[in-house]
């Protein structure tokens, strides 16, 4: 009751100096807003990162060629080719129990052409087993199968959008397009698929691997291996198995002189999700100063009401208001302005938030909205301590006020 | 103006023994109070009277808990005022002090009632009654019952002293301290607040007013003369 008639004072103060309680609670209101729009980005953005890795369901062992340590970079990021894995490797690695799919991928960017039109783009050779492991369908058509594999057949499946640019107009199904000035029947066109790892799955042309190596990239080997990882088999069990038999295919006795690197999408995932999320940690931090700079404002403003109430704090004394009493009265005022201010600014930034979610999903990312509630009541009871500890001061100055000395300004 | 009536009086409320309360300002000390023995007794009505500068705010402050004295005795309702604690001190003036000023003090932008229950916000838990029913009561015996709702600056000056009057008697205070009540009115509204105040007197209430007036002592029973700290009559 008591403290209540305190709070209805206060909230009657303030509406009164409203102008000015708005002011002072400028920087809660920004601090917030910001806090939580960080938060809410940082978190789509991390989610739209691990999506890109995840994309294919379940967990993918790489095998890409050369040696590297877990943390450093394989010899391909700096432009050296290593040519160690073979396609025989990646049969001998299908064989191992708890692989669903297996996938050998020899690449290179060739240029495509259709009658008068033309495009570059890559040109994966793949096997049969690829719509398992990347997890997608053909629209039309069908994709290639272990004979083709077999007799090096000229067939291509195209992306959507390669086959788009090269035919607007008409389905290429069944058509003859040249890829390096060799003909291929297009037999399937893909459905789209967005993009994965970061690149582009809807401008591609998948052909069978064989064809890939003996025609368009000339070589004996293959970039890398992708292997899919049946659902509840143990990863990690699976790389060392997979190291266990390249070893013994390449007769490498000591693992330090392996010429192969192993990589998972589990381990990718944590971690882009440990990088990502110290880039929000920090970020937030930056953020989570305009809230300080926000209590400091309030403070000042504090002060100034207190040396504007000194005639009533001087008069509450008189009448019976304990020292207790007249600095909860103002830590009251003062936390009750920052969690105004806290609630305006949680307002402001979720919907800005949800406004950014809209406009980058409506380009084209797969953007979603996230606002969990915890850090909104965060963000509130961090903006509402803030306002308490800023009013610390300026209501302990108001409680040491001497009565008779308060009673007697004008 | 009727004249004050004199009454029985009941037993001792105050006792101030030999009080001293010196000031320090810069290098000389204020000795605002200088060896002052006062003896109150329950439903008196006294007035204060001197110069300015002369201590009688000071003898106020101190016998309204508000200041402690440097030195000397107060015994109120047979307590001694030295022990108490800050806190023990709020309390006095919360329960046993109503505070009546000059310039009235009231709380702007709050309503009348709001105005005479705000000692009531800092009584002890422990005090239940209506206290809301107290204040229409007190309200309708300074005459200002239909001004309820109204806040300060819609009421004149004689009205908003008996707003604080009413505010002063709410907890049912042991002593009332009149701070020169009439300082700020005129003439009218000088002998309406004067009137209420011989009526509480008629109710044995035990008053102490102070004033500069020497018309207005004349409506108290006993007035003391102070001078540089001291009393002299």
């Amino acid at each position: 009751m008591d403290s209540f008639q305190d709070i209805v004072y206060s909230l009657k103060a303030l509406w009164v100096a409203r102008r000015r309680a708005f002011l002072s609670t400028l920087g809660i209101i920004i601090g917030v807003m910001s806090v939580l729009v960080v938060a809410s980005v940082g978190l789509s953005a991390q989610d739209l990162v691990l999506k890109q890795v995840t994309s294919f369901g379940g967990d993918l062992i790489g095998i890409i060629p050369g040696s590297s340590d877990d943390e450093g970079p394989p010899p391909i990021a700096y432009g050296i080719v290593v040519t160690s894995l073979k396609l025989e490797d990646a049969e001998a690695l299908a064989e191992l129990e708890g692989i669903v799919a297996m996938t050998p991928y020899v690449n290179s960017a060739e240029v495509i052409e259709y009658g008068r039109e033309s495009t570059t783009t890559t040109v994966s050779g793949v096997n049969e087993q690829t719509p398992v492991l990347e997890d997608f369908e053909v629209e039309e058509g069908r994709f290639f199968t272990e004979s083709d594999i077999g007799r090096h057949a000229r067939v291509a499946v195209l992306g959507p959008e390669t086959a788009e640019n090269l035919s607007p107009h008409e389905s290429l199904l069944g058509k003859t397009i040249q890829i390096k000035d060799i003909s291929f029947q297009v037999i399937g066109i893909l459905e789209e698929r967005g993009a994965a790892f970061f690149q582009n799955q809807d401008d591609t042309a998948l052909i069978p691997v064989t064809t890939a190596q003996k025609l368009i990239a000339g070589v004996t080997h293959v970039n890398f291996i992708r292997l899919k990882v049946a659902e509840g088999a143990d990863t990690d069990y699976l790389k060392d198995r997979v190291a266990e038999t390249l070893r013994r295919r390449h007769h490498i006795k000591d693992p330090s002189k392996d010429d192969f690197s192993i990589r998972s999408t589990d381990q990718a995932a944590e971690i882009l999700g440990s990088v990502t999320g110290a880039f929000n940690g920090f970020l937030l931090v930056v953020t989570a100063i305009s809230l300080l700079v926000g209590g400091i404002n309030i403070m000042n403003i504090m002060f100034v009401s207190v040396r504007e109430r000194r005639r009533e704090i001087g008069l509450r004394k008189a009448l019976g208001a304990t020292n207790t009493r007249i600095r909860t009265q103002f830590l009251t005022e003062s936390a009750a302005i920052a969690l105004a201010g806290g609630l305006v600014g949680a307002t402001l930034g979720i919907a800005i938030s949800y406004v950014v979610a809209l406009l980058v999903s409506n380009a084209g990312y797969q953007w979603d909205f996230f606002m969990p509630a915890s850090y909104i009541v965060l963000a509130l009871a961090v903006a509402a301590a803030i306002g308490m500890v800023s009013g610390v001061s300026p209501a302990v100055a108001a409680a040491r006020l001497d009565p008779i000395v308060a009673l007697r300004e004008e | 103006m009727a004249k004050v009536n004199n009454h029985e009086h009941g037993k001792e409320l105050i006792r101030l023994k030999d009080i001293t309360k010196f000031y320090r300002q810069g290098e000389t000390t204020i000795h605002a109070l200088d060896g002052v023995d006062l003896s109150i007794r329950e439903g008196e009505f006294i007035s204060v009277m001197g110069p300015s500068g002369c201590g009688k705010s000071t003898l106020m402050h101190v016998l309204g808990f508000l200041a402690r004295p440097t030195s000397g005795s107060y015994h109120f309702e047979g307590r001694d005022s030295s022990k108490f604690t800050d806190d023990e001190l709020a309390e006095m003036r919360n329960q046993g002090i109503g505070f009546i000023f000059q310039s009235f003090n009231l709380l702007p932008r709050t309503s009348v009632l709001d105005n005479v229950l705000l000692p009531t916000t800092y009584r002890p838990k422990t005090i239940k009654n209506d206290v809301e029913k107290r204040a229409r009561k007190l309200l309708d015996l300074v005459g200002l019952s239909h001004r309820l709702e109204n806040h300060p600056n819609q009421l004149s000056g004689g009205e908003q002293q008996r707003v604080a009057i009413a505010r002063a008697l709410i907890n049912s205070p042991s002593l009332i301290l009149a701070d020169e009540p009439t300082g700020n009115l005129d003439s009218k509204a000088t002998e309406e607040i004067m009137s209420i105040l011989r009526a509480l007197h008629d109710e044995r209430n035990t008053i102490l007013m102070v004033t500069h007036e020497a018309y207005l002592s004349e409506f108290t029973e006993r007035v003391i003369h102070m001078k540089d700290g001291k009393i002299v009559s």
